[in-house]
C-alpha cells in the first residue's frame, strides 16, 4: 500500500504541478483508500516529497539494463518522467524542500572537484555544477523543439550533440563555451589548479 | 444579444477575443494545456463560455493562438523583432513569461498547443546566418541550441537548482554570472558581438 502510494505520487508528479495533485487523485491512482495517505505519510505533501525522492533515486540508479547511467551527460533525457516532475516542481517553486537532484548532483560535484584539482568543491565548482545541471535540464526539456526548429537529423544531429557535450564540459570546468561550440576542446582553464596524473577533464 | 455576430461593433467584440488569449497565457503560466478547460478560459477571461467556440472553435485553438502570440511577442520584445540575440538579462525577467513556454513543452499531447517550431530559434537562425554567412552550420546550430537551453532553462530550473536547491546556498548569483559569460561567448562565437 505504501509503495503503491509512492509509485502513484511519482507517476502523477510527472504529469502535473504538485499543487494540482489532490489527495483523492493520489488515492485513486494508487487504488487505495484515501485515509491511508495520512496513515502512512502524515500529509499529502510528505507523500509527494517521497514520490519525487523515489523518482530521483530510480534515476540515479540508471537504466536497469545498463544502457545508460545517470552520470552520463544529458542522461535525464532517458527519464522524461523525472525531467517533467522536476520541471513541474521547479515551476511551482516547490523543489527546494526535497533533495531531488542530490544523488546525481553530489556525484557530479565530487567528480568535477576531483578533475579540477581535488579537495572539497569550492563555490566556483558548485556554481558550475549547478549551471551544468540547469543546462542539461533545459536542453532535455526543450530537446524536441530545438531539434525540430534547427532541423537536426542524421549525422548533423550527432555532430551538434557532440558539440553540446563539449559545451557542457566547458560549463562544468568554466572554460570558453563559444570555443566549445566550435568544436575546440580546451584544456583546463588557467584558474584551475593543475594536478598531476589524470587532471585533464574529459 | 447572446449572438455576437454583427450585433456588436468590432471594438466591443475584439476585447473578448483578446481577453480569452490573455486568460490563456495566465493559465498556461500555472499548468499545461490539457489541464485547462474551455470553462476555465471563459471564467478567467470573464466572458461567456460560448465565446470560446465563437471566436476560436475549441479551447485547443485558443491555447494554440495564445502560444503563437506569446512566442511572437517574445521575438518582438526580447529579440527586438528578431534583430538581436536574447540578452542574458532576459532570464531575470518576468518568470511567468518563461513558465508559459515551460508548460507548453511539458504538454504530454504535444501537437495540441505547440507549434512545430520555436520562433525564438528561427529568429536566431536568421540573425546568425546574417552575422556569419560563411560559418559552419554545426557550430551555428550547437551555439543556438546551447544558448536556448541556458536562456530558457534558467528561469525554470536555475534558481531551484543552484540557489534554493542546496547545491550552493550562496551560489545562485555566481551561477548566473557564469551563465552570462557563457551566453556571451556563444554569441560572440557566431558573430553576434558583445554589444547587445
Amino acid at each position: 500500500m505504501r509503495v503503491a502510494l509512492t509509485d502513484a505520487a511519482a507517476r502523477l508528479l510527472g504529469q502535473r504541478s504538485p499543487g494540482r495533485i489532490s489527495g483523492r487523485d493520489l488515492a485513486r491512482e494508487a487504488g487505495v483508500n484515501y485515509g491511508l495517505i495520512h496513515h502512512y505519510f502524515g500529509s499529502k505533501q510528505a507523500l509527494l516529497q517521497e514520490g519525487l525522492a523515489s523518482l530521483a533515486d530510480s534515476f540515479a540508479a540508471g537504466d536497469p539494463d545498463g544502457r545508460w547511467s545517470s552520470t552520463e551527460q544529458f542522461s535525464v533525457r532517458h527519464r522524461p518522467d523525472y525531467l517533467h516532475a522536476l520541471a513541474f516542481a521547479s515551476l511551482a517553486g516547490q523543489i527546494g524542500e526535497v533533495a531531488t537532484i542530490h544523488p546525481v548532483a553530489e556525484a557530479s560535484l565530487a567528480d568535477v572537484a576531483r578533475r579540477r584539482g581535488g579537495g572539497e568543491p569550492d563555490r566556483g565548482v558548485r556554481a558550475d555544477v549547478g549551471l551544468g545541471i540547469v543546462f542539461q535540464l533545459g536542453y532535455c526539456l526543450f530537446e524536441d523543439l530545438i531539434v525540430e526548429s534547427l532541423e537536426l537529423e542524421g549525422d548533423e544531429r550527432t555532430a551538434v550533440e557532440e558539440r553540446l557535450r563539449l559545451v557542457l564540459r566547458a560549463i562544468l570546468f568554466n572554460l570558453d563555451a563559444g570555443r566549445a561550440a566550435r568544436g575546440i576542446r580546451d584544456g583546463p582553464a588557467v584558474s584551475v589548479r593543475p594536478v598531476s596524473g589524470s587532471g585533464e577533464p574529459d | 444579444m447572446s449572438d455576437p455576430v454583427g450585433t456588436e461593433p468590432p471594438d466591443r467584440v475584439q476585447p473578448s477575443r483578446q481577453a480569452l488569449l490573455d486568460a490563456a497565457l495566465r493559465l498556461l503560466a500555472d499548468r499545461t494545456p490539457s489541464e485547462i478547460s474551455g470553462r476555465d478560459l471563459a471564467g478567467e477571461a470573464g466572458v461567456n463560455y460560448g465565446l470560446v467556440h465563437y471566436y476560436f472553435g475549441s479551447k485547443d485553438d485558443v491555447l494554440r493562438a495564445a502560444s503563437t502570440q506569446h512566442m511572437e511577442r517574445l521575438v518582438e520584445t526580447v529579440m527586438e523583432g528578431g534583430t538581436r540575440a536574447v540578452p542574458a538579462d532576459a532570464v531575470m525577467g518576468d518568470r511567468a513569461v518563461w513558465a508559459v513556454t515551460g508548460h507548453m513543452a511539458l504538454e504530454p499531447t504535444r501537437p495540441l498547443a505547440l507549434r512545430e517550431t520555436f520562433p525564438v530559434i528561427e529568429a536566431y537562425r536568421r540573425i546568425v546566418e546574417r552575422a556569419d554567412p560563411d560559418g559552419d552550420p554545426v557550430h551555428h546550430k550547437a551555439a543556438i541550441a546551447a544558448m536556448v537551453a541556458l536562456l530558457v532553462g534558467w528561469p525554470i530550473f536555475g534558481p531551484q537548482n543552484t540557489g534554493n536547491g542546496g547545491l550552493d546556498p550562496e551560489g545562485e548569483g555566481l551561477s548566473l554570472a557564469r551563465l552570462r559569460d557563457h551566453v556571451l561567448s556563444l554569441q560572440v562565437s557566431v558573430g553576434l558581438g558583445d554589444a547587445m
